[in-house]
């Protein structure tokens, strides 16, 4: 009865079932999240305090004393500030320029750089929990874990990373 | 002082050789000594021939005289027989004394006055008797009283008394030389013969010695050589007892060489026949080679044709490849368009809900594309790689059907070769077969041959047996002739 479908098949199913589907709004008590990973480990953003998301765009190093801080962009008509995620997160410098950015909605605007791109989320205010203390500095800087699509994410929130850089600059 | 090593021979006859010439000066020396004493008996004989001829001559004419004297007193013929006697002699005689005394020069000088005197003193003789005859005896007395006949007679005795006296002078003289020739001959006889025995002594001692020397070394490598002889005649002996039983060991084994070269004849016969039958049968196999060939190289042919066409697969997908990353990059660039779009919906607050839905719907489509992207890159991929794998398997096949080709090639220049070595195989048996034949009969000459030999190794055996026995009595001889050259060193 049920045979197996074809790649064309099931791409043609899925297609014309997304037409055929009533068009649905975000839910009002929850929240549009952008996912992201970090050395395999599943992170997300709040899309409320992205300004743009880009790939591959021209990234130009400057010398610091931060590891983190990677050089400065230009997007959307500013040149902005680029620090490392993951390095952000004591994750290893990767040998390679991470490829995504995220620019930050709230002034300072200043951008995030991430290994991957991992699509976006819909979450509802059930699927989050607050962050749990002595989990390290990803724990740390997150301002609530977002149970959905089968993962456990930490929401990070610009501020709280640009906190962390002044915090670590000071230091 | 260097020892001459001269020969037996050598030493012999240089010893013998200075016995013969001192045997030689010595004969020399007696023969020229009895040759003068010959002479001089002969020269004395001479001078008694002489002085006997010249007494006969006179007393020839003393006896015509003594007939005619005879007559002259007694007047009867009787008387007068030596008268007549005397004067048919006493040429004879004169004649005799001439020829003897030829050679002395003095005597014929004499001679020539006897000879007047003779012819007077006949003459005068002859006158008397015929006046006894004629006048009686008075007349002829004093004829003889004259005197005449005594005057001619006394000159006569005279001469042939000087003639006597020559002929004793030369026979003094004669005699002196032939006991002077005696006395040398002697001399050199005894001398010669002294110095012989001397030389001849010397020579036989040195001989001896050297000799004895000589023997005794050789009768010593005698004794070694027999005795070596002997232990090479006892090996030898046992040798060819050995070789006597290794020879009828042959003998049995040419027989059964005999025996297994018939069978091999026989089995080569049957090669030959086989050799035969295989030749035809790989004459029919060649003739399927050739096909089998043929239907290799259209195999390869059609092989290099799917790989041409794989080769064009893959550029195309490879094609494919490249269109999938511009329209994966364009559904990523989409969703972060239908992204920043979301963004720019919330940040419109309530008008913006609904762009927000559209948004949202164009950012699921572009994730469908993108994943429907990466499905068809990951589709792409398995053809390419199946492409690969495919063109790889097929360029194996195509090396192998070329590898296989060659080796079908190789196969079938192998499989001619191996028809013309199976027709020469067949060839090969036959002659073997030949060969066998030839060979048997060979091996039957053979068998026949070691007879005989096995025949004469026994004959050897004796052979050696004897030779045994032989150097045993020549080393049982070396050593009777050693003792005995031992003792006459000693001696």
């Amino acid at each position: 009865m049920n045979e197996p479908q074809s790649p064309a098949q099931r791409l043609r199913a899925d297609f014309d079932g997304a037409y055929a589907e009533a068009l649905r709004s975000p839910p009002e008590d929850g929240a549009n999240l952008l996912a992201l990973k970090l050395g395999g480990d599943p992170y997300a953003l709040r899309m409320g305090d992205i300004a743009r998301v880009m790939a591959g765009s021209v990234l130009v190093p400057l010398p610091s004393k931060t590891a983190a801080f990677l050089g400065l962009v230009g997007l959307g008509g500013e040149i902005l500030p680029v620090w490392d995620l993951g390095s952000l997160l004591g994750y290893p410098r990767s040998r390679h320029t991470p490829r995504w950015l995220a620019s930050s909605a709230g002034a300072p605007h200043w951008a995030l750089a991430f290994e991957a791109f991992d699509g976006t989320l819909k979450a509802s205010l059930r699927d989050f929990s607050p962050p749990y203390s002595g989990g390290g500095p990803a724990a740390a800087l997150a301002v609530a874990l977002c149970a959905t699509g089968g993962h456990l994410r930490p929401v990070l929130s610009f501020e709280k990373l640009l906190q962390s850089i002044h915090q670590g600059e000071l230091r | 002082m260097n020892e001459i090593h001269w020969t037996l021979g050598k030493k012999l006859v240089g010893s013998f050789a200075v016995a013969a010439i001192t045997v030689f000066i010595v004969a020399t020396f007696g023969y020229r000594s009895t040759a003068n004493l010959i002479e001089n008996n002969r020269l004395v004989d001479h001078s008694h021939e002489v002085r006997q001829a010249l007494a006969r001559l006179s007393d020839d004419l003393i006896n015509a005289e003594t007939g005619q004297r005879g007559y002259v007193i007694t007047g009867q013929d009787s008387f007068l027989e030596p008268y007549n006697t005397a004067l048919l002699d006493v040429e004879k005689s004169f004649v005799l004394v001439r020829n003897l005394t030829a050679d002395n020069q003095a005597q014929q000088r004499r001679l020539d006055q006897v000879r007047p005197l003779m012819d007077a003193k006949l003459a005068e003789l002859a006158l008397p008797i015929d006046l006894r005859r004629a006048q009686g005896l008075e007349a002829a007395q004093k004829f003889i009283s004259m005197g005449q006949g005594k005057r001619t007679m006394d000159q006569l005795r005279r001469i042939l008394a000087d003639m006597d006296q020559e002929e004793l002078d030369l026979l003094a003289r004669r005699n002196a030389d032939a006991e002077a020739s005696a006395g040398a001959a002697k001399t050199a006889i005894i001398l010669g013969s002294i110095l012989g025995i001397v030389f001849i002594a010397v020579l036989g001692s040195f001989i001896s010695v050297s000799l004895t020397r000589q023997i005794g070394k050789a009768v010593g490598h005698i004794q070694s050589s027999s005795m070596e002889l002997q232990a090479a005649a006892n090996q030898q002996t046992t040798g060819v007892r050995e070789q006597s039983t290794s020879m009828a060991e042959i003998s049995t084994t040419t027989s059964e060489l005999l025996a297994a070269s018939r069978q091999i004849a026989e089995t080569a016969r049957r090669v030959a026949q086989l050799s035969g039958e295989t030749s035809q049968a790989a004459g029919l196999g060649d003739q399927t080679v050739q096909k089998a060939n043929e239907s290799v190289a259209a195999i390869r042919r059609q092989t290099d044709l799917i790989v041409a066409h794989m080769l064009d697969l893959a550029k195309k997908s490879q094609q494919i490849g490249g269109i999938l990353e511009i329209v994966n990059e364009l559904s990523e660039q989409t969703n972060i368009l239908s992204i920043n779009a979301s963004i720019e919906a919330a940040g419109a607050g309530e008008t913006g809900r609904r762009f927000a839905v559209v948004a949202e719907e164009i950012r699921k489509l572009a994730e469908r594309v993108g994943a429907s992207t990466k499905e068809i890159r990951n589709l792409v991929e398995e053809v390419r790689a199946a492409v690969n794998t495919t063109i790889m398997a097929t360029e194996g096949g195509a090396k192998a059907a070329e590898v296989g080709t060659k080796q079908f090639e190789a196969l079938t220049t192998s499989f001619h070769s191996i028809v013309l070595s199976v027709a020469r195989s067949a060839e090969g048996a036959r002659e073997i077969e030949l060969s066998t034949k030839q060979q048997t009969l060979a091996v039957e000459q053979m068998n026949t041959a070691m007879s005989g030999v096995a025949q004469a190794t026994r004959e050897t055996e004796a052979s050696s047996a004897q030779t045994l026995q032989t150097s045993k009595e020549l080393s049982q001889l070396s050593h009777m002739l050693a003792r005995l050259v031992r003792t006459e060193v000693r001696v």
